[in-house]
């Protein structure tokens, strides 16, 4: 289901003292079935991005297109465009609200109106992709530690299986192993399903493992739109924005500075690779 | 010299109650740990999801208290309600969640509220406030409501807040977790100058293994349990067992392994681009 936003603005607290214009002439093509990352600083206007793409934020100005239909007609479902566009926020505590784990991830399909069977089949499967453990199911997901938590909310929108999977940073707070986990569970869905996924990260690390393609965000404008090897080549305007590369590309363009022969790399598969192809000349 | 943390045997059991408020299951989140911190040192604590961090984050800063063994902040016992107060002057908490930390409508008041709590005068809390924002990269949001900023500004507000209580010891709880690379390092570059200059103890959590590399100890915790402590190169030389726990190693360390297995004369424990560099040279 490709998304099309058309000269998107937003500006929060319009005509106050602490007016933010958030984002700033906002054009984008997201087609069907790609895997985004979306990357800047904080502050730059993420979260208020993905907002729009399920209609928690209405734009100041500009349009949105969801499958060719203009998301501020009248006749146009929000509610529907809310389950086909399943949003996962970055702070899990903004979504979780039941009184028990099951509860809290059922609550999406349940809402949706599916058989009941259904309701439970698409709540365990999700609980158990995010790694939850059963004697965690009826326990609050108040009473969860933080990772716990983020697993629990993802889960619950994984349950809705939306059409565009949007996570912002849901990978905060998880141990590196849950980390890989979760986002490995993520790719495999999208390719089964050819779902669209946006992941919204702070860890350039991932976004260079999983996405095809990277948008960075400063300061409200789209700086660049690439793949992660495109992006991550400009790593020096990215640290002027408040980012970075890869941890690797750093230890490549080390080498090189010594004389290796070695190309740049944004994953330390490719960076091995690349070095032991160097190193087995010699 | 007195300890700034002296932790023997201590153990937390949280009580879950299903509907009805009936006991359904008791979970030993902390199982005895012993530990002691240092006055001035910086100690990084890795572990799994629900490993128990925040748990004994909370029993420093006298929120939870220990359901056994015992536990002294600055010589306090945590356990003794008249020394509340004390214990969490001597120990700052960062939050995992800064939501939860928040207190007034703008933001140079919520940094404020702290040391003006603790009976600072007021020329100096301005002064103070003024410091931390800066050191925080948020001085140009002090006159903004800390509700309206984006999660990575409000995690920096909440570090402010304690920096400006000057406690002798800060414990932080993620405190990176939703911060751009720029922000993690400017966050951990101050805590190492608080660390430095004016001899803070730091206890810092973290799921970023790159951000421990300049910690005199690493801890690493399983189900509650002590089960690795060291320095940082003692700790991610050992790539497999971090991994067994559910941990990982920098990028760097982990590519010098990766080629290691592949035949190149790496060393193990590798840390920074540096001492990549420098092995890398070695094997020409
Ligand atoms: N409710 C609000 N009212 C006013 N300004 C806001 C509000 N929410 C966010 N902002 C401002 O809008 C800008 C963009 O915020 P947004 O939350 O989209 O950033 P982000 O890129 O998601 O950042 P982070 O990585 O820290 O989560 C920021 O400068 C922020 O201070
Ligand atoms: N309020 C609570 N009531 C009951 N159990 C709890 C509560 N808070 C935490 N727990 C449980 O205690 C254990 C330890 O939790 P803790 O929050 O200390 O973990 P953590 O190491 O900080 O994890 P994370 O990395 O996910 O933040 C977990 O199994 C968790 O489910
Ligand atoms: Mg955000
Ligand atoms: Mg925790």
């Amino acid at each position: 289901m490709s998304i099309v936003l058309d000269h998107v603005n937003y500006t929060y607290s319009a005509g106050t003292a602490y007016e933010k214009h958030a984002l700033k002439d906002i054009n984008l093509v997201i087609p069907d079935g790609q895997f985004i990352g979306l990357i800047g600083h904080t502050g730059s206007g993420k979260s208020t991005l993905i907002q729009h793409l399920n209609g928690l934020i209405k734009a100041t100005s500009g349009a949105i297109y969801y499958d060719g239909h203009d998301i501020y007609d009248d006749d146009f479902s929000m509610k529907e465009l809310r389950t086909k566009v399943g949003l996962v926020f970055q702070y899990p505590e903004h979504q979780l609200f039941e009184t028990t784990v099951v509860k809290d991830v059922e609550f999406g399909p349940k809402n949706m109106k599916l058989p009941q069977l259904e309701v439970q089949m698409r709540t365990f499967e999700a609980i158990k992709m995010v790694g939850i453990s059963e004697e965690l199911y009826d326990a609050s997901p108040f009473e969860l530690s933080g990772g716990q938590k983020r697993r629990v909310a993802i889960a619950g929108v994984l349950a809705m299986k939306p059409e565009v999977l949007i996570l912002d940073e849901p990978t905060a707070g998880l141990d590196p192993m849950g980390r890989d986990e979760i986002l490995d569970r993520i790719a495999e869905i999208q390719k089964e399903r050819k779902i669209t996924v946006i992941l919204v990260s702070h860890s350039m690390e991932d976004v260079a493992k999983y996405v095809d393609r990277l948008i960075v965000m400063d300061h409200g404008s789209v700086q660049f739109d690439g793949t992660p090897k495109e992006v991550f080549a400009h790593y020096k305007e990215l640290e002027s924005m408040g980012l970075a590369a890869p941890q690797v590309t750093y230890i490549m363009q080390s080498l090189r500075a010594q004389g290796a022969n070695v190309e740049d790399a944004t994953t330390v598969e490719e960076a091995k690779e690349e070095i032991l192809k160097a190193w087995k000349k010699i | 010299m007195k300890k700034m943390i002296e932790a023997k045997d201590l153990v937390f059991e949280y009580i879950r109650r299903d509907e009805e408020g009936n006991v359904d299951g008791i979970i030993r989140a902390v199982d005895g740990v012993t530990l002691d911190v240092q006055p001035g040192n910086f100690v990084a604590i890795l572990g799994h999801n629900g490993s128990g961090k925040s748990t004994i984050a909370k029993q420093i800063n006298a929120i939870l208290e220990p359901t056994e063994g015992y536990l002294y902040v600055d010589g306090k016992d945590v356990s003794d309600p008249d020394k509340l107060w004390e214990v969490r002057q001597s120990a700052g908490m960062v939050f995992q969640n800064p939501d939860n930390q928040i207190i007034a409508s703008v933001v140079e008041e919520d940094v404020a509220f702290g040391p003006e709590n603790l009976g600072v005068p007021t020329e100096d809390i301005w002064v103070r406030v003024e410091e931390a924002l800066r050191a925080v990269g948020m001085l140009e949001y002090r006159t903004h409501s800390p509700n309206k900023l984006s999660g990575g500004q409000k995690q920096r507000v909440a570090i402010a807040g304690i920096m400006a209580m000057k406690p002798k010891c800060i414990v932080l709880d993620e405190p990176t977790a939703m911060l751009d690379p720029n922000g993690r390092k400017e966050v951990i570059k101050t805590l190492h100058e608080l660390n430095d200059k004016e001899n803070v103890t730091v206890l810092l959590i973290t799921h970023y293994m790159d951000e421990v590399i300049g910690a005199d100890k690493v801890i690493v915790m399983d189900d509650g349990k002590i089960v690795m402590q060291g320095t940082p190169r003692e700790v991610f030389s050992q790539v497999e067992k971090m991994k067994s726990y559910r941990l990982d190693v920098p990028q760097v360390t982990e590519l010098a392994w990766e080629l290691k297995k592949a035949g190149m004369p790496m060393p193990d424990g590798i840390l920074t681009v540096e001492e990549f560099t420098e092995a890398w040279k070695q094997c020409q």
